[in-house]
């Protein structure tokens, strides 16, 4: 059975793929942007001045070595940043500067907070929080009014210059009087999640996956269809990454490893970049693109394209990869499966514009791993 | 009575494995695998394999299997695609999975039945619910929502009736109450990683946690949750169970990287109390054998199921050094050890011991037999009496100085730059001098000799006959030959011809430099005695001669030694040498009278074998290194300036250099002097050591907490200005702002200069401020 990258609608995929653009425009939009943007989840980017937002932002999405965020200028615009480089993550980060007042009138919250499907707060663990976690209170008062449905995660950055029990002490402190504050102002029901960050090490990456990953409606059935991938090619552990980014959309149901993870990070740096030397085309990652690594613990890690932006990168050990026929046979499987949620979603999507563009039908769930073909 | 280790392979991964009441079967649950085992006295046998048949399905993919606590044929296991199924093994085909609850969205992670009410169950899912069900009905009976991204262990407390724990992936510890769904009772942050696994102490009411930020934390869950102990691992934990029958012990088994299950004392958490090295693969379930404290049961990732018996554990704590000595700076020693119990008590104080201060860690409890977390150590401390010196060998002439004393002066007085090198020798040869370090005022002086009068040109003796002909034209002829001199630095036997004038000032200046020291009666280079005693006439010195210098002054030992060593030697060397110079001399003084033009022969000069001394330069620093004395050697070639490129050393070496000495420096709080050194440090890798940390932090005054970066003066803590004003007058200052950084008290310059000139106190709060 061969599979053929031309199965999916041409039009899934943006053409401006790629990080070199994006907008560096204030506020003011064209109105006919205002309806496509609308349709993709936005992610927030909030915090104080210095507290490193366009720091992640840069790390994150654009490649960008830490070392050189030292040199980042301080924003005074919203940045806006299209992620819409796969058809399963398509939503745009807002980088806010940092002292930005939504009390002012001036500021449309209606328009920033109505699309938007996840706030991320950066607190700077190094500095003193208090001003970070009234203005956090403010922030989530002020968005949880105008959208209900907003995902509130707060990232407590800059962990990387301070000890293990203050990480901890300063997480529980922030947890602590973060809730206090909004079950003060009667909002018990609003859920935050706390994440300890640092761009020197892949801790960013993990927790800006879990912020994506919320956002991905399909998120179950990925994980549905990698629970099922896995046991039957007796692989260890299985990432789909998001190429360009290197955020993981979904991984299977075992404790992620920190060291893992970054091994495959790393993996994916290492094909995209030995074959942008060697490809004659532009793009360095297409449907062609796998890769093997053995590793000298008997480990192999093996990289297979599912789709121009998604790679999956298994970890297995050696002994299991004599079978290799049936890993890639069950590849194939896998990678079907997740095209036909992608032409699901597509056709809800065409749906949705033709009736209304109602964007509660984005949590309709899709059940849908079950069909995949699997041989044992 | 003793049971065998037993070991059963299975087809597959094992994720979990679960014991029945009885403590007859054992369920082993994995992905591709779900079998009931009976466990005897002599090994496994299989008893039901739930996974037979062909109609296989993704419910049959368990990543947790729990038995009923009362019905021996009931079991239960949470599946990768969030199923909780029901499982009756007595039945056959099909109808062993009485029921199916397909209720989690994502992939559940762990089941566990009530343990009084035999109807109920839990199950924690990765959408971070936590569900439970009764079995009577086929729909759950209450959710829990978390509040978190998944549920990774639940576990009910044997203490309280309804009560049951749940950990989470964001490292919060949540306890619900069964009856209250809507809000848990407890909810704190345990770990700063997610938190994958916990368990209830059998009779305590403590919940130990276990993390991916590999420790293992053990919670009093009495009134406000408090940390008792903390176990820290090698590795992401993956389960932990506590011991039956002993109150402080647990065993765990890590997730990664880590094969080997440990059973750790909790009350001494540097070590395991015992390790099961058997399995090939990581471990991922364990249980104890009911109430027998003895018997341990493991699945792996390897596919095999064991049975350890706790006599053939490995007990890391005995292969574990249990000395352990630590050099102080003062030359001071600290040693501890572990003493055995009844062991005679022999003191290991040695001759040099003046004091050795007892510190016995715990008092012996129960005598007789030792017992692992209370393992008796002792430890000494060795000081130096002020008597002795760093030599054991008695100098009466010199003060008797120790080592570090020596060092610190060194560090202090020792200067690198500033002046010209012939008096930054003289006065590093004084600093040497005064604290007893012969071998480097040897050094000091020898280098004056030699790099002293100016650093891209090594002085030669021999030009000494050039000097002594006072013939213009022959200068003139000589200055012709090098067009350009310091290229032919390092061919130096053809320009030997070198200008004769600068020549001369040379030879001059060095005799002049050296008449002094050589009537002081130091011990002086030998090096100079011969250019002394043949100033007039052509002191030719070849390899030999300088050889045997080298090996003189290098000497280490006894520095009086060296002094009587270095001199009979050389005296021996001078007077073979002077034959030979002799003839040289009459030579000379045959030959026609000096104002002739063609006395200069010229054609003599050129065969004279010409004598490099960076070599022998970088040999004396390497030596000094390698007995220990790397102050010098930095010393030597950070103020040979930019004359140290001609010292044939790797810079790799002088990096060490230069680690080494910054870190002597640091270990004797010597900061101004080691920062002085890193910033004449001409290697990258050095330099970057200062800036490292550029953060500086300011206090306010009033009570001692840190200033917030945002407004300089501004004190959050007190919420006042107080910090700004000066403490002398009073008022807020503008402008530079002194302050001391031991009690963050100050003011304006101008004030705090005049006040200090009378007083030496803080105006404040009388700290006694080294105002500068």
């Amino acid at each position: 059975m061969s599979y053929d990258d031309d199965d999916y609608p041409a039009d899934t995929f943006p053409k401006d793929f790629g990080y070199g653009t994006y907008n560096q425009d204030g506020l003011e939009m064209e109105p006919n942007s205002t309806g496509s943007s609308e349709t993709k989840p936005r992610i927030l980017l909030m915090g104080l001045r210095r507290s490193g937002k366009s720091s992640i932002q840069k790390v994150v999405f654009h490649k960008m070595s830490p070392n050189e965020t030292l040199f980042l200028e301080s924003t005074s615009k919203i940045v806006k940043d299209d992620i819409n480089n796969s058809s399963f993550v398509q939503f745009q980060i807002w980088d806010f500067p940092g002292q930005i007042d939504f009390i002012e009138p001036t500021f449309d919250s209606d328009m920033i907070f109505g699309g938007c499907g996840a706030l991320v707060f950066v607190i700077d663990a190094k500095d003193d929080y208090n001003e970070a976690l009234t203005k956090f209170k403010n922030t989530v008062i002020k968005a949880y009014k105008v959208n209900q449905r907003i995902k509130f995660e707060v990232f407590i950055h800059k962990v990387d210059g301070i000890s293990d029990d203050s990480k901890m002490e300063s997480q529980r402190d922030i947890h602590q009087r973060s809730s206090d504050d909004l079950s003060e102002a009667g909002l018990n029901q609003i859920h935050l999640s706390f994440h300890l960050t640092s761009i020197y090490d892949h801790s960013i990456f993990e927790a800006f996956s879990k912020v994506v990953q919320k956002l991905i409606p399909q998120l179950p059935t990925l994980e549905n269809l990698l629970n099922i991938f896995i046991p039957n090619s007796g692989i260890e552990k299985a990432f789909l990454f998001d190429v360009v980014s290197k955020i993981y959309i979904a991984t299977d149901s075992s404790p992620v490893d920190m060291q893992t993870y970054e091994l495959c990070c790393d993996m994916i740096d290492v094909v995209i970049d030995l074959s942008s030397i060697y490809s004659s085309e532009e793009t360095a990652f297409d449907s062609g693109s796998s890769s093997l690594i053995k590793l000298n613990n008997n480990t192999i890690l093996y990289l297979r394209e599912v789709n121009k932006f998604l790679a999956l990168v298994c970890i297995l050990r050696e002994e299991n990869f004599n079978r290799q026929g049936v890993i890639d046979y069950n590849f194939i499987c896998f990678r079907d499966a997740i095209s036909e949620v992608f032409e699901l979603r597509l056709r809800q999507k065409q749906l949705e514009n033709n009736e209304d563009e109602d964007l509660a039908d984005e949590h309709t769930l899709i059940r849908h791993g079950n069909d995949a073909a699997v041989v044992t | 009575m003793r049971f065998p280790d037993a070991r059963i392979c299975m087809e597959g991964h094992a994720n979990a494995l679960a014991l029945s009441k009885d403590n007859t079967l054992i369920a082993v649950a994995g992905r591709s695998l779900l079998k009931v085992y009976s466990i005897d006295d002599y090994g496994f046998r299989e008893v039901c394999n739930m996974r037979g048949g062909k109609n296989q399905n993704l419910s049959y993919s368990s990543n947790d299997v729990a038995w009923s606590t009362m019905d021996c044929n009931l079991l239960a296991t949470a599946a990768t695609n969030g199923v909780v199924s029901v499982w009756d093994h007595s039945k056959c085909g099909r109808q062993k999975q009485l029921l199916v609850y397909n209720e989690h969205e994502r992939t559940a992670h762990t089941v566990t039945f009530h343990s009084s009410e035999p109807n109920i169950l839990i199950s924690g899912s990765q959408d971070g619910t936590i569900k439970c069900f009764d079995i009577r009905s086929d729909k759950s009976v209450n959710t829990y929502f978390s509040n978190s991204e998944s549920v990774r262990d639940v576990k009910f407390s044997p203490h309280a009736q309804n009560i049951f724990s749940a950990v989470s992936e964001n490292g919060t510890v949540q306890l619900w109450d069964m009856r209250k769904w809507d809000k848990c009772m407890v909810q704190f942050t345990a770990h700063y990683g997610p938190v994958y696994t916990c368990d209830w102490h059998p009779t305590r009411n403590w919940l130990a946690t276990g993390s991916r930020d590999k420790q293992i934390k053990v919670w009093d869950m009495d009134g406000r949750p408090g940390l008792e102990y903390t176990i820290h691992t090698i590795a992401v934990v993956g389960r932990v169970k506590w011991r039956p029958e002993r109150t402080y012990h647990i065993a765990s088994c890590a997730l990664v990287v880590d094969y080997s299950i440990h059973v750790w004392d909790i009350r001494r958490p540097y070590i395991p109390f015992a390790s099961f090295n058997e399995h090939t693969n990581v471990t991922t379930g364990i249980a104890w054998l009911g109430n027998d404290s003895h018997c341990l049961l493991s699945t792996s990732k390897d596919s095999t199921l064991h049975k350890h018996a706790f006599e053939d554990a490995t007990r890391p704590a005995l292969k574990a050094n249990a000395q352990g000595a630590s050099l102080g700076r003062y030359g001071d020693i600290s040693f501890a050890n572990k003493i055995k119990e009844y062991a005679p008590k022999t003191s290991g104080a040695s001759n040099t011991k003046t004091s050795s201060s007892f510190i016995s860690r715990r008092k012996s409890i129960v005598a007789g037999s030792i017992q692992f977390h209370l393992d008796h150590s002792r430890m000494y401390k060795f000081m130096v009496k002020d008597a002795f010196s760093g030599f054991p060998l008695n100098e009466s002439d010199s003060k008797p100085r120790q080592e570090h004393e020596c060092f610190i002066g060194c560090a202090r007085e020792l200067i690198m730059s500033g002046k010209k090198l012939a008096e930054l020798c003289e006065h590093n040869s004084e600093v040497s001098k005064k604290y007893g370090r012969h071998n480097a005022t040897t050094l000091w002086n020898f280098l004056k000799l030699f790099y002293g009068s100016n650093h891209f040109e090594p002085p030669f003796e021999h030009r000494s006959s050039f000097s002594n002909q006072k013939n213009p034209i022959n200068q003139r002829r000589a200055t012709q030959v090098p067009s350009d001199w310091p290229q032919q630095r390092s061919d130096l036997s053809q320009d030997l011809n070198g200008n004769a004038q600068e020549a001369t000032h040379e030879i001059d200046a060095a005799n002049e430099d050296d008449d002094p020291l050589g009537g002081s009666g130091v011990e002086h280079p030998p090096t100079s005695s011969v250019i002394l005693s043949e100033t007039q006439i052509i002191s030719e010195i070849n390899f030999d001669n300088f050889e045997l210098l080298r090996n003189g002054f290098i000497y280490v030992g006894p520095t009086d030694a060296a002094k009587a060593l270095a001199f009979p030697a050389l005296h021996h060397d001078v007077q073979a040498a002077r034959p030979q110079l002799e003839i040289k001399a009459s030579d000379h003084e045959k030959s026609p009278p000096p104002h002739v033009p063609t006395v200069l022969k010229v054609s003599h000069v050129p065969p004279i074998p010409m004598w490099e001394p960076h070599k022998f330069v970088a040999d004396a620093l390497m030596l000094l290194n390698d007995v220990g004395d790397v102050q010098t050697a930095l010393t030597v070639i950070i103020s040979l300036g930019e004359a140290r490129k001609l010292l044939p050393l790797e810079d790799t070496l002088v990096e060490h250099w230069f680690h080494t000495y910054v870190d002597q420096l640091h270990r004797y709080e010597l900061w101004n002097e080691a920062c002085e050194v890193i910033n004449r440090s001409w290697l990258r890798s050095v330099q970057q050591l200062n800036q490292q940390s550029t953060a500086m932090h300011t206090n306010c005054g009033d009570c001692g907490r840190q200033l917030s970066n945002k407004v300089g003066w501004y004190c959050d803590k007190c919420k006042s200005m107080q910090s700004a004003k000066c403490c002398v007058c009073g008022l807020i200052v503008r402008g530079v702002y002194a302050w001391c950084q031991g009690c963050s008290h100050g003011g304006h310059i101008e004030h705090l200069q005049k006040y200090f000139a009378k007083h030496s106190k803080c105006p404040k709060c009388g700290h006694l401020c080294a105002y500068s």
